[in-house]
């Protein structure tokens, strides 16, 4: 049988609801086994920095995710680490900001040190309009439990020998959510590794100097790096790869993360319950092309899209 | 603030409560403190000739918490 492109006269380029019931992810059609949603491939990016090796993308069409600090947002991607054990240095995980601007410039940032084992994330205007926060994943110290259980890594550190919980093909979902309020308190800013939250954050307030006044303005965004200079901060051994990049405008329930990590196995986001609130969602698997929110991430360099 | 690369050894003896910042390196360490250590390899005046020399950024240096066994 050849390829279905019509139902009932009308073009079919998707099929989502059977019987006006979602459908995410495998159904039979006579019999036989159909995936309506593939992920076969993720983005790589390369260990080298400088922009021509980078993932990254200038946002022009205010697609919904140029955030200040009072705005509630999550922010969620896959990833599958390439640093290994003797890296001593930092890997940008998410970096946004305006275009042109260094770290300071409307930043939104995530960055994991491999040398004290730490998730950062933190928001700024300026440096002296800033604040941030961090998790620690090898303690089992009370403040530290809950990160320590939902990360799985044992007392030893993030790397690509030890990727600790991971959903399929080790690649691990990493979601901040935060609230409306201005600073990285733990009651505003979560961390879920995978579908699990991390506990509080290390600091109660935030680690706050002034208070951040952000603009609205288009943003530009990096994978695997910073935005601007040399695009520093990627790993070291390998590639570290990224898949199923979600930006929702709105503060994601513990159930939302639950439902988006799915034990494991991506989903289409565009049938997530919180879909509404999905401003930019990029899949990785022929480009990387949006699928939500409209904006191209250029891959250069020895970055590429790979399978996962 | 003092700002130093020094051994391990001369590292875990330095004050805990007395250190900012600590990056370790394979057989050194790259720390900030207020105490005064003479046993160093390098010594800078500001944070500014410690990141050039290291390659760490600034606001990296500034703003990472020390904490003790962590």
């Amino acid at each position: 049988m050849g390829t279905v492109s019509k139902l009932t006269g009308v073009l079919a380029t998707s099929i989502s609801k059977v019987s006006g019931v979602v459908i995410t992810s495998f159904a039979k059609i006579a019999g036989q086994l159909v995936s309506l949603f593939t992920n076969t491939n993720a983005v790589a990016k390369s260990i080298t920095v400088t922009d021509a090796q980078s993932i990254r993308l200038h946002d022009t069409n205010a697609m919904g995710v140029e955030w200040d600090q009072s705005d509630d947002f999550s922010i969620s991607f896959w990833v599958k680490p390439g640093w290994n054990s003797t890296h001593s240095s930092s890997t940008y995980l998410f970096f946004m900001n305006d275009i042109g601007g260094g770290v300071h410039d409307n930043t939104i940032r995530m960055w994991y040190k491999r040398s004290n084992n730490r998730l950062n994330v933190d928001w700024r205007s300026s440096s002296t309009a800033k604040t941030s926060q961090f998790w620690l994943f090898h303690s089992q110290a009370a403040a530290y439990v809950d990160s320590y259980n939902a990360a799985g890594l044992g007392a030893s550190y993030w790397s690509s020998a030890n990727r600790g919980n991971v959903g399929d093909d080790d690649y691990t979902m990493i979601t901040i959510t935060k609230g409306t309020g201005t600073s990285s308190a733990f009651t505003n800013l979560d961390l879920y590794w995978n579908g699990t939250t991390c506990g509080n954050g290390f600091y109660s307030s935030g680690n706050n100097t002034g208070t951040p006044s952000m603009g609205n303005n288009d943003r530009q965004i990096a994978l695997g790096s910073s935005t601007y200079g040399t695009y520093n901060l990627s790993g070291n051994a390998a590639e570290t790869k990224f898949d199923g990049l979600t930006m929702w405008d709105k503060r994601l329930t513990a159930a939302d993360v639950a439902e988006l990590y799915n034990s494991g196995t991506p989903i289409d986001a565009t049938t997530h319950s919180a879909s509404s609130d999905l401003k930019g969602y990029w899949e990785f698997e022929a480009n990387g092309n949006a699928t939500v929110g409209g904006e191209a991430f250029v891959i250069s360099g020895n970055s590429n899209i790979e399978v996962r | 603030m003092n700002y130093y690369i020094v051994t391990k050894e001369v590292f875990e003896n330095m004050i805990q409560g007395d250190i900012t910042f600590a990056h370790h390196l394979s057989d050194t360490c790259i720390v900030t403190s207020t105490e005064d250590v003479s046993d160093t390899l390098h010594e800078f005046a500001n944070t500014t000739e410690l990141a050039n020399h290291t390659g760490l950024d600034e606001w990296e240096i500034d703003e990472t918490e020390y904490l003790s066994g962590l």
